[in-house]
């Protein structure tokens, strides 16, 4: 097995060494941006919710302390610059990138050029000759990855110094074990494609489209089933950084109950109020107003479980399927 | 010639179908949620009226018709932000570079690769020719499919941004309209430059992928920075007051028409650093605790012109301003502004290309991302007649 492994690297070095470089690039870059957000030195004391308070101007922004302005004018210059901005994005592009180009070629390209049928005759069995590339491809995808992960959560750290990013929610799909968890599964369903089309361009197409829909997808899926019954409800006027707002509540609170007067209400999702003659709250009030159902940040790592399982036994399923499709299938 | 280009499409004939057919529906399900949009005939006034879920304690009494604008504007906002929405306007951002590269990646690296690149040479007379041939199918494929694209993301523009002229605004400028053919274009002649040089069709896309994420997240400040920079030109009190119709409605908040390149502050006629203006601020700004209950700083703190509440006594970034020209914090901390003449306060002055100028900075881009393209192409040409054939 471990002479598969090495033959696969062999085979695809240029996707190899590629992969390798862009990850460990990645994850230097997005430690760098950390390194220049940290620089900048912003006092424990100015953090507002956590972060940064956002310098936008002087005329907009003297409400800030006389001791905060300086470091929050620098921090929100570093943190607008290009390569925080882009180092921020990459997130949402690598374990995509990294799964498509390791899982695109590892069947399609053999069968493109002829040479399965004799690695099939060679290793025995094909589903043995697959499983063989697929762990290669995971022996390195996943150590990379993760590393790259790794690297933006702390880039995440910095740029909320006061939150933990492993109790906040915030693009919390965008990094950590989620680069791992997305890479893998990208590299899934690339193979399964191979196996079906047997060629290495299609599968290329088909897999950005279809990585394209799942990660736009995957938040609000996952809010709207998974996350619905776990959300609880939190009083309008209360906040705590790094939550994640799951959906809306369909009546008015006020005063931490359920509104019943009758000056108020909700007509499809949006709140109106006709006051009559000294009714008006009081200036001390915010008045009646739809509250969200949330999850705390404490529940960090119980979510990420939840995801991760989805999206393993996801991942699971389309190498099940790949590994069955391979025996059947002509191979040409 | 013509046989040439026909070959090549049937030769690629998987990358020219899923093209077509992505651009062709990406370009409907755009007209179709602009449509969806603009059938909801929401007025203008209703968007800048509302404020979402929240009702301020301030808010006069909500009457049946604005109650009613109010329902409106959700149902557009709810639409704007629906998953469909989202999945069109993402689409429309990546199609045109992802096209570029699907076309461009094999169409010299395929041949190179499965070693039928010798045949097709011996039998097009030159290999330059055979180049062109090929190049000018991929061209002929992706400019009007492009075109489509583009034109129907400007519709979108239009609909998801009220009271916009897309052909006069700024805003998302390069992610729609004929912009979408050039980045297609500089796609596809970098793709297969690449594939000529390397001539593999994997590599070819893995180095064409990092290399147009790079390209593409950079333009805009590239462009911003060293080359619109020194046409910008101050922006008019006029086009303010024009820009309230441009209104953009979006995560982002309200957009301008005008594209903002940079500011310079000035405190009585004379140019000022930025430090310089908050130095001004310090010393005129007097902040003042508020009697609420999450008030954290002492009188004390605050009796003098330029101190300010203690270090932890900050507010969110946002804060309104009231119309005596103070701002409160949301932690019982307001800021008055000095008593003198606004004309002898900090000034800062917005230097934009104006929306008025579209067209001509459309055409500099353009001419720009054209010009890359043949820089591309040329490398191509001379490199696809010295390369080994294997």
């Amino acid at each position: 097995m471990l002479d598969r492994v090495r033959l696969t690297y062999k085979q695809q070095r240029f996707e190899t060494v590629a992969v390798a470089v862009v990850c460990l690039g990645a994850a230097a870059w997005a430690l760098l941006a950390s390194w220049h957000l940290n620089s900048v030195g912003v006092p424990a004391s100015c953090l507002v919710d956590g972060g940064v308070p956002y310098w936008n101007g002087p005329a907009n922004s003297s409400w800030i302390p006389v001791a905060c302005q300086l470091p929050s004018q620098r921090f929100t210059d570093a943190l607008t610059s290009l390569d925080v901005g882009l180092a921020s994005s990459l997130g949402d592009v690598l374990p995509f990138f990294v799964g498509i180009a390791m899982g695109a070629p590892l069947v399609a390209r053999e069968l493109e050029q002829g040479t399965a049928p004799l690695s099939w005759a060679l290793a025995g069995a094909r589903w043995k000759w697959l499983a063989g590339r697929i762990l290669a491809a995971l022996l390195l995808i996943v150590p990379l990855l993760l590393i790259a992960g790794l690297a933006a959560d702390v880039l995440r750290g910095a740029q909320e110094p006061g939150i933990d990013p492993h109790a906040s929610f915030d693009y919390f799909t965008s990094r950590g074990v989620f680069f791992v968890l997305w890479g893998v599964a990208a590299l899934m369903g690339t193979v399964a494609l191979g196996t079906l089309f047997g060629r290495t361009m299609p599968v290329v197409i088909v897999a950005l489209i279809v990585c394209l829909f799942a990660r736009a997808t995957w938040e609000r899926l996952m809010d709207g089933n998974l996350l619905h019954g776990m959300a609880v409800l939190e009083m309008p006027g209360v906040q705590s950084p790094g939550e994640l707002l799951v959906y809306q509540s369909d009546v008015l609170y006020l005063d931490g109950k359920v509104y019943t007067g009758t000056d108020c209400w909700v007509s499809n999702g949006v709140p109106g109020c006709q006051y009559g003659p000294g009714d008006q709250p009081g200036p001390s009030s915010i008045g009646p107003q739809l509250a969200w159902y949330v999850i705390t940040g404490d529940h960090y790592w119980r979510v990420v479980a939840l995801e991760s399982a989805v999206m393993l036994a996801g991942s699971a399923a389309l190498g099940a399927f790949a590994l069955f499709w391979v025996g059947r299938r002509r191979p040409y | 010639m013509l046989s040439r280009i026909r070959l090549t499409l049937k030769q690629h004939r998987f990358e020219t179908i899923a093209v077509t057919i992505v651009c062709v529906g990406l370009t409907v399900a755009a007209l179709i949620e602009a449509y969806r949009l603009n059938s909801l005939n929401v007025p203008l006034s209703c968007l800048q009226s509302y404020q979402g879920g929240y009702m301020g304690p301030s808010q006069a009494p909500v009457t049946a018709a604005q109650a009613h604008c109010n329902e409106l504007a959700k149902s557009f906002n709810d639409m704007r932000g629906s998953l469909d929405m989202n999945l069109v306007q993402l689409l429309l951002l990546f199609a045109p570079i992802l096209a570029g590269i699907v076309v461009g990646a094999p169409l010299v690296a395929r041949e190179i690769e499965q070693g039928t690149a010798p045949l097709s040479w011996a039998l097009s007379g030159s290999r330059r020719r055979w180049l062109l041939g090929k190049v000018l199918a991929g061209v002929f494929l992706l400019a009007p499919l492009m075109l489509a694209v583009g034109l129907a993301a400007n519709v979108l523009e239009g609909a998801l941004n009220p009271g916009l002229n897309p052909y006069a605004s700024f805003s998302n400028y390069l992610g729609r309209g004929v912009p979408d053919v050039f980045w297609a274009l500089a796609a596809f002649a970098g793709t297969f430059a690449l594939g000529t040089v390397l001539g593999r069709t994997m590599p070819a896309v893995v180095l064409a992928l990092v290399v147009c994420f790079f390209v593409r997240a950079t333009w805009d400040a590239g462009m911003t920075h060293f080359v619109l920079r020194q046409f910008a030109v101050q922006q008019v009190q006029q086009d303010q007051q024009q820009q309230q119709g441009y209104m953009v409605y979006g995560p982002g908040g309200p957009g301008n028409a005008d594209m903002y390149v940079y500011y310079k502050s000035f405190i009585d006629g004379k140019e000022v650093t930025d430090a310089e203006v908050n130095a001004w601020y310090n010393q005129n700004m007097v902040c003042v605790p508020m009697p609420t209950q999450s008030a954290s700083t002492s009188p004390a703190d605050s009796s003098s012109p330029g101190a300010s509440s203690s270090p932890g006594a900050s507010s969110s970034p946002g804060a309104p301003a009231t119309p005596d020209n103070s701002k409160m914090g949301d932690n019982g901390v307001a800021c008055q502004g000095p008593n003198i003449d606004p004309s002898h306060m900090p000034q800062q002055v917005q230097y934009v290309i104006p929306g008025s100028w579209y067209w001509q900075t459309i055409a500099f881009e353009s001419g720009l991302l054209l010009l890359g393209s043949l820089f591309c192409g040329a490398i191509a040409f001379v490199w696809v007649d010295r390369r080994r054939p294997y």
